[in-house]
């Protein structure tokens, strides 16, 4: 084989500057692929990441008709009984109660329709980490007056950036995109644009109102909002409360609608609880979000660990008018936008395959007519096809190798330095990414299996050209090829 | 007994829809140790009989036996493996593997064969000091001049310690001093170690040096003499 080896070597080396073109196509298409494919999961990873893992969770404990009709009316008891199945159960991480009805908000003249969320703050920050979404910086008319050290032309600029933001890194994204000049004055942006406000804690009669709904109502840390709403069993909901701090949330829909409180304050103004004849309180939830110690996995007809769980849970509580959903049906469509998404980046991948692949047929063509007499004197002098075989196999094999591996080794960095500096889409495509309810950010995936997988499918596409060489080879002729 | 013995040779080329007899008939005996030029004008069937008898190409019909296995009843591989231990090959236009070396060349037939890398080695040596070219071992086809390549084709068909060299028109790209020197390297090569040499031919200095002599014309055996 060392010997094979050494002239198939050789071999590529007679003509450098195909070897260099096909190699280098072969690099290309791995190297679009892997980085594609990087781009496509790490954007799943995400959206399951914040709305599956931080918010929907892997499963759902419903009163069964709440799915269908998520009324105040459909709510379940968060007994007893339930939070010690779920504790014992060592495949559960986090489990936490939610209660949810929508409802009118005002401030002044203003009025919105808006969702309240009842939550525990403490659980729901561990499951979510709501609290790293609460707006500590804002641009506003006022502090902007106040930034007089920035030229005139971003000046006016900056009046575009206009809103609540996080995170520092969030606020310089966006005005890094709109001028790279913003980059000299972000702490002194930052520093006069801090806004101050505070997490929720259990007990508090105190909310926190999404950016989107505070801008649209005109209100600010401390000032109050009452809310009014259907209540349990057809009563009325009202009460007015103060605003503890606003959320900069990642999902636009949710900025324009959400409003938290501490879910025992939203159990009260629902009124969703009953005194029992004991004396005790039933309080209820409308539903219970789960997080599992799995991930959750995008690929279709699985039945994951998750499945699994959802289905003991299911048997677990049969009887008590209780269904336990899976995310991949509490949020079909985006499973299914996942889903078409990665069918159609799969099958563009593969239309790059195939072009690459027909690329490097064109060189073994080549290869082989040039080499026909070559061959020919091979299996003259004693060379059996079979090694003749190996010899155009293994050419094949280092042509493709040299490609894969010099993407890998391209990819990796690049992949990594993405996943942890995603790209923020400040232009078209990033509206698009927030009508559809996403945060304008494309990160990449960490280099693992898909750097195998891809890599893999363009061996076996290469290796598939190697098919017509030992055809060839099978029926050359060795007086033909002698005279050729 | 004859090394090779051809009985009732024909071989029939479909040119489109056209026949074309290369060979008519023909019937051969060469024993070891002759030093023998297959002449004849340019298609009259030289190579195709050289092609036949090193079992590069089938018969229509006949006979061809080597060293007691008639070669025209064995497969592919058969006939691979069978060229591979009883034939030398020396062709018009050297045909060396260029990617090699002189040495690796020679080594080739050797590692082939399943040598040991000892012996490759040794017997490589001695055969391109042989041939005059010790000292060209590690050049590449491409370093070294027509005779020189043709001089290291005739070790690379002795490599294999074969029963008999073939040679199609071996000094055909050849200037003079080259082809002499070529022709006395096989006429040397068979009077010290008995190499049979069966070459086709239509230089007149190759003719000179054969000691059996084989016209061919039209695919027949016009005239076979014994000159030395």
């Amino acid at each position: 084989m060392k010997e094979l080896l050494k002239i198939a070597w050789r071999n590529l080396w007679r003509n450098k500057r195909r070897t260099i073109i096909t190699a280098s196509s072969v690099f290309f298409a791995t190297l679009i692929a892997l980085i594609m494919r990087s781009f496509q999961l790490g954007f799943y990873n995400y959206t399951i990441n914040s709305v599956i893992e931080h918010f929907v969770g892997h499963l759902q404990i419903q009163q069964t008709d709440y799915h269908n009709n998520p009324s105040i009316d459909n709510v379940l008891e968060f007994s007893d009984t339930i939070k010690k199945i779920l504790q014992n159960n060592d495949q559960i991480k986090f489990f936490i109660p939610r209660l949810e009805s929508g409802a009118m908000a005002s401030h002044g003249t203003n009025s919105k329709v808006c969702v309240v969320i009842g939550i525990d703050p403490i659980k729901e920050n561990n499951f979510s980490g709501i609290s790293r979404h609460l707006a500590h910086y804002k641009i506003d008319n006022a502090n902007i007056e106040k930034m007089n050290f920035l030229p005139p032309d971003l000046q006016v600029l900056i009046k575009k950036a206009k809103g609540y933001y996080a995170n520092k890194k969030k606020l310089k994204d966006i005005l890094i995109y709109m001028d790279k000049d913003f980059n000299k004055y972000i702490d002194q942006i930052a520093s006069n644009s801090l806004y101050k406000g505070r997490y929720i804690k259990p007990g508090d009669n105190e909310i926190l109102v999404a950016c989107g709904l505070a801008d649209y109502l005109e209100v600010n840390v401390g000032d109050s909002i009452i809310l009014l709403a259907q209540g349990y069993h057809g009563s009325t909901a009202i009460g007015k409360y103060r605003v503890a701090g606003i959320l900069a949330l990642p999902s636009p829909l949710m900025n324009r609608t959400f409003v938290y409180m501490p879910i025992h304050l939203a159990q009260d103004f629902f009124s969703t609880y009953e005194i029992r004849n004991t004396g005790d309180t039933a309080r209820f939830v409308s539903y219970i979000a789960i997080n599992t110690k799995y991930e959750a996995s995008i690929r279709p007809r699985d039945y994951t660990p998750i499945e699994r769980l959802q289905d003991n849970l299911q048997k677990q509580l049969q009887g008590k008018d209780i269904k336990v959903l899976g995310w991949k049906q509490i949020n079909k469509t985006l499973y299914q936008q996942i889903q078409s998404d990665n069918i159609s980046g799969q099958i563009i991948l593969l239309v790059i395959y195939i072009i690459i692949a027909f690329g490097v047929f064109g060189t073994v063509l080549m290869m082989m007519a040039e080499r026909r007499k070559e061959f020919g004197i091979m299996l003259a002098i004693g060379m059996s096809r079979r090694k003749l075989k190996q010899v155009v196999i293994l050419e094949i094999i280092i042509l493709t190798l040299m490609g894969i591996i010099a993407a890998i080794i391209v990819a990796y960095p690049i992949t990594t330095y993405f996943h942890y500096h995603p790209i923020y889409l400040g232009n078209e495509i990033g509206k698009a990414y927030e009508q559809f309810n996403f945060e304008p950010y494309m990160p990449t995936q960490k280099p693992d299996i898909y750097f195998i997988t891809q890599p893999v499918i363009i061996f076996i596409m290469m290796m598939l050209t190697s098919i017509y060489p030992i055809i060839y080879l099978s029926k050359l002729k060795v007086s033909n090829a002698l005279r050729s | 007994m004859a090394v090779i013995e051809v009985k009732n040779l024909h071989k029939i080329y479909c040119a489109g829809e056209v026949e074309v007899h290369a060979i008519r008939g023909i019937d051969l005996k060469i024993e070891q140790g002759e030093f023998t030029a297959i002449v004849g004008p340019s298609g009259s069937g030289k190579t195709t009989l050289l092609n036949l008898i090193g079992g590069l190409d089938e018969p229509t019909e006949g006979i061809i036996i080597i060293d007691g296995t008639d070669i025209t009843k064995l497969k592919d591989n058969q006939l691979i493996d069978f060229r591979l231990w009883n034939i030398g090959f020396v062709f018009q236009a050297y045909n060396l593997i260029p990617v090699l070396t002189a040495k690796e060349n020679i080594e080739f037939i050797m590692h082939l064969q399943g040598k040991s890398k000892e012996e490759r080695n040794r017997r490589a040596m001695e055969l391109l000091k042989e041939v005059g070219l010790a000292d060209r071992a590690n050049s590449r086809p491409s370093q070294l001049s027509g005779g020189q390549q043709q001089r290291v084709a005739v070790a690379r068909a002795l490599a294999s310690k074969p029963k008999f060299v073939l040679a199609d028109e071996p000094t055909a790209n050849l200037d003079s001093v080259a082809t002499k020197n070529l022709l006395d390297l096989m006429e040397k090569l068979n009077h010290e170690e008995n190499m049979t040499f069966i070459f086709s031919t239509h230089d007149s200095r190759v003719i000179e040096k054969a000691h059996r002599i084989v016209r061919i014309e039209d695919g027949r055996i016009v005239k076979d003499e014994k000159v030395k």
